[in-house]
């Protein structure tokens, strides 16, 4: 997670190590999952906008580009500058509520706007005294909380007439807490992954379902009706589908293998019987999990002083306030923060994981398919529950090679 | 014709009351002070101040009937966080300090007419809040224009005091008539800043586009609503010269020197009879609730302008407790400091006046670039004459600032 603000001012180096000039302003695309197209970098008062896609990295602070190529703008494009940042937030009735005073970005998987600040933290942190604040909240015995509006609160359609409008009443308005932000962004893409989903052929939409992670497309799953669902499961690779099925409850799932043809219920019903496979057993307590506003200097007391007798560690994995899992990141990724950086700013939101119910074939073909190490366990709750590492797998997986 | 006269009532209001406000009890104090010191020639400063006036409340006006937007809605989108947030704390000490020094006042005109000092403090805090919280917008705004009749009763304690007329309107147009040595020439400065400080305020510009916009005046009005701020720009001045006036009649010409502007209304009763002396109080008292009232609104609408949260006069406490809350707060924290011993009044008043002439170029120079910017203002950006007038004074502004403080540290 980034802020518009973090990434201002900074300079922007091209491939050869040489400064552009520095990022000044932020153009997206005015859609649901408003994706990043260009950004403006300023350089002796002349500015230059570069697409998205020549640049390499936005982490953190820096930017490097490859070769810049400047392309026509699309009529829907809008500039962060111009219509969000300062701008004032209105309710339905047209009730002000607050001002635009950050916005929050995503890096991952495309770099997109993820939200909006509407917190003093955000205040603080445009005129540079956020982490003086926090430290001085610190020794007077409490925590400045972020207060964000999600993407999905706000009404993109109104963005064109120059209104940042939210989707409720005032009165409702959720201000949410770093805590919960994580999963909040989640919920947010859910919203918008079904609406998307809504609007595309029953084939796309089916090929989309399966690429999103176990949690998505159970949440997603269950806002379809009975015949629209089985109608997806039909299209969906029967692993995946056994995947969606085994989630949902019980009464659900047997609607909607009734409406399912003959020969498709068959196969589900085998491949489901596979499940009893015990997950539960493979799986392995030895993981490190930390709070998603714990920072990067707790992270690393913490794996001293608690995975000394850890065959392996190779993730660490994020929990917000009600244990449940928001997202991890990896030593590397540790190692390359400061000290004070929060596990919310730097850690992958929506880590693919598994169920308890998930069979084995699909853990190992998800090991291998996303090259990762270790995939973690979540019950229905989203609690993370233990991990399953490639080395639990492995002779399994030895068995499937003739 | 007719029609036209009920559109100018319809959109009446705003300019006069951010206008009147000008006089409160702060104003009052420095009015009487000039006049009791500098006798008629100050008259000229205030003829000079009135189309100042009235060209930077027009700009306020016309920049919210355009955009529909206040003043602090527009720093804020145009300028950014960092700007908004320093003139709002800036503002927030000027206001302050505003209104310390009118419930000082209060306080001690309160005592002259032997009302109990604390209790009408507390009273009034009262008294403002249930106004503001209680009241709808039409409401309040007819009790503050009815409350502005009582500023006739300085222009009765001007003509009690049988002033000379001639000298009086001679020196609107240059100063004349009296023995201008060293000690009066530094103090002209000192003092004429502070009629200046007193009438164009760095929250009258606020509170002006606030206020218009709170009332929902139609931007096609504004013909109405600027002939509306040249008049209350005259008629301000015409209360303001009538305290001049009759201080100048009674104090400067018999050479009783005034402390205090609130000493005013006792001096002057020997000589213009006794009623004169107690309108006059009376006229303090209730300036004193208008400075309170109007000051503390303006911050509020600037709070809620600057940071985008709901604000009205119109909406319930919950719904805009924001807004309400910033008001209050500002008048009880004045109160208590006013009603404590060992505060420095005097010092207060001079850190006051300084923390406003140094805000105002700043905000004048905020409201002029968005009043002469095209794509804000479309058609109706400054002309030459306005832009040139402003930039003119806020020079002045900024020069006399300096030497004001140069003039009062020297003494």
């Amino acid at each position: 997670m980034l802020f518009f603000s973090e990434l201002t001012g900074r300079p922007v180096y091209s491939e050869s190590e040489h400064v552009l000039g520095v990022l000044e302003d932020i153009i997206f695309l005015n859609e649901d999952t408003p994706r990043v197209t260009k950004i403006t970098v300023s350089h002796n008062k002349l500015r230059h906008e570069i697409p998205v896609s020549s640049i390499r990295r936005v982490n953190g602070h820096v930017a490097i580009v490859k070769a810049a190529a400047v392309r026509a703008s699309a009529g829907n494009e809008l500039s962060v500058k111009k219509v969000l940042l300062d701008q004032q937030i209105i309710d339905l009735v047209g009730n002000k509520v607050v001002r635009v005073n950050d916005v929050v970005l995503m890096d991952a998987p495309n770099l997109s706007i993820s939200g909006i600040d509407i917190g003093p933290l955000g205040i603080l942190r445009r005129i540079g005294l956020e982490q003086t604040a926090q430290k001085a909240a610190k020794l007077l015995g409490f925590t400045i909380g972020q207060q964000l509006l999600s993407w999905g609160d706000v009404s993109n359609l109104d963005l064109e007439y120059g209104q940042i409008k939210i989707k409720q009443r005032e009165e409702k308005l959720a201000k949410i807490h770093e805590e919960d932000l994580a999963d909040y962004l989640e919920l947010t893409n859910i919203q918008n992954v079904h609406k998307f989903i809504g609007t595309l052929t029953p084939k796309k939409a089916a090929e989309v379902l399966q690429s999103l992670n176990v949690t998505y497309q159970v949440e997603v799953f269950a806002k379809f009706e009975n015949n629209k669902g089985a109608e997806l499961i039909n299209l969906i690779d029967p692993d995946e589908a056994v995947d969606i099925l085994l989630a949902i409850n019980r009464i659900h799932r047997d609607k909607i293998m009734q409406l399912l043809p003959q020969d498709k219920r068959k196969e589900l019903h085998q491949l489901m019987s596979l499940s009893r496979t015990p997950v539960g057993k493979l799986m392995t307590s030895e993981f490190c999990a930390v709070g998603s506003n714990e920072t990067a200097k707790d992270v690393l007391v913490k794996i001293k002083t608690q995975t000394g007798n850890y065959s392996f560690l190779s993730a660490v994995y994020a929990l917000n306030r009600d244990d449940q899992l928001v997202g991890v990141f990896n030593l590397h990724e540790l190692l390359l923060q400061s000290p004070d950086t929060q596990v919310y700013k730097f850690m992958i939101p929506e880590p693919t994981r598994a169920l308890l119910t998930t069979p084995i074939e699909v853990i190992m073909y998800k090991l291998l398919k996303y090259n990762i190490s270790a995939l973690p366990v979540v019950n229905r709750d989203k609690k993370l529950l233990g991990i399953i590492t490639i080395d639990d797998v492995s002779e399994l997986l030895l068995k499937k090679i003739p | 014709m007719k029609r036209r006269i009920l559109i100018f009532l319809g959109v009446f209001g705003p300019a006069t009351i951010a206008a009147l406000a000008d006089n409160d009890a702060a104003g009052v104090a420095t009015f009487s002070v000039a006049g009791a010191t500098l006798g008629y020639p100050i008259l000229f400063i205030l003829a000079i101040v009135t189309p100042l006036l009235a060209v930077t409340q027009e700009m306020g006006i016309r920049l919210a009937l355009v955009t529909r937007k206040g003043l602090g809605d527009l720093i804020r989108e145009e300028f950014g966080v960092k700007v908004s947030l320093l003139l709002f704390i800036g503002l927030c000490i000027a206001n302050m300090g505003t209104i310390i020094v009118d419930l000082a006042a209060v306080k001690t005109t309160s005592s002259l007419l032997s009302i109990p000092a604390v209790p009408a403090i507390i009273a009034l805090t009262v008294i403002s809040f249930l106004f503001v919280t209680k009241g709808n917008f039409k409401v309040n705004q007819n009790i503050m224009l009815t409350v502005s009749l009582f500023f006739l009763s300085y222009v009765f304690s001007a003509v009690q005091a049988k002033p000379d007329w001639a000298m009086a309107f001679s020196n609107l147009f240059y100063p004349h008539g009296v023995r201008a040595d060293a000690e009066y020439v530094r103090n002209y400065f000192i003092i004429g800043l502070g009629v200046l400080g007193t009438t164009v305020t760095p929250w009258g510009q606020f509170f002006i586009g606030s206020f218009a916009f709170d009332k929902k005046i139609e931007t096609d009005r504004l013909r109405y609503s600027q002939i509306e701020t040249y008049a209350g720009a005259l008629l301000t001045s015409f209360f303001s010269a009538s305290m001049i006036v009759a201080t100048a009649a009674t104090l400067f010409s018999r050479g009783i020197p005034l402390l205090s502007g609130e000493q005013a209304a006792l001096a002057m009763q020997p000589f213009a009879g006794e009623l004169a002396g107690t309108l006059f109080a009376v006229g303090i008292l209730n300036a004193g609730f208008m400075g309170v009232v109007i000051v503390a609104l303006s911050t509020a609408y600037a709070f809620t302008e600057f940071f985008g949260v709901a604000g009205s006069l119109d909406a319930t406490f919950t719904k805009s407790r924001v807004f309400y809350l910033t008001f209050l707060i500002q008048i009880l924290v004045a109160g208590i400091i006013v009603l404590l011993p060992f505060v420095s009044l005097f010092r207060l008043v001079i850190i006051t006046q300084f923390a406003n002439a140094l805000l105002l170029p700043v905000i004048l120079h905020y409201l002029l670039k968005l009043t002469s910017d095209p794509s804000i203002m479309g058609s109706r950006v400054n002309n030459a004459f306005q832009r040139r007038f402003t930039v003119g004074a806020m020079i002045l502004i900024s020069l006399s600032s300096v030497l004001a403080i140069i003039f009062t540290l020297a003494k």
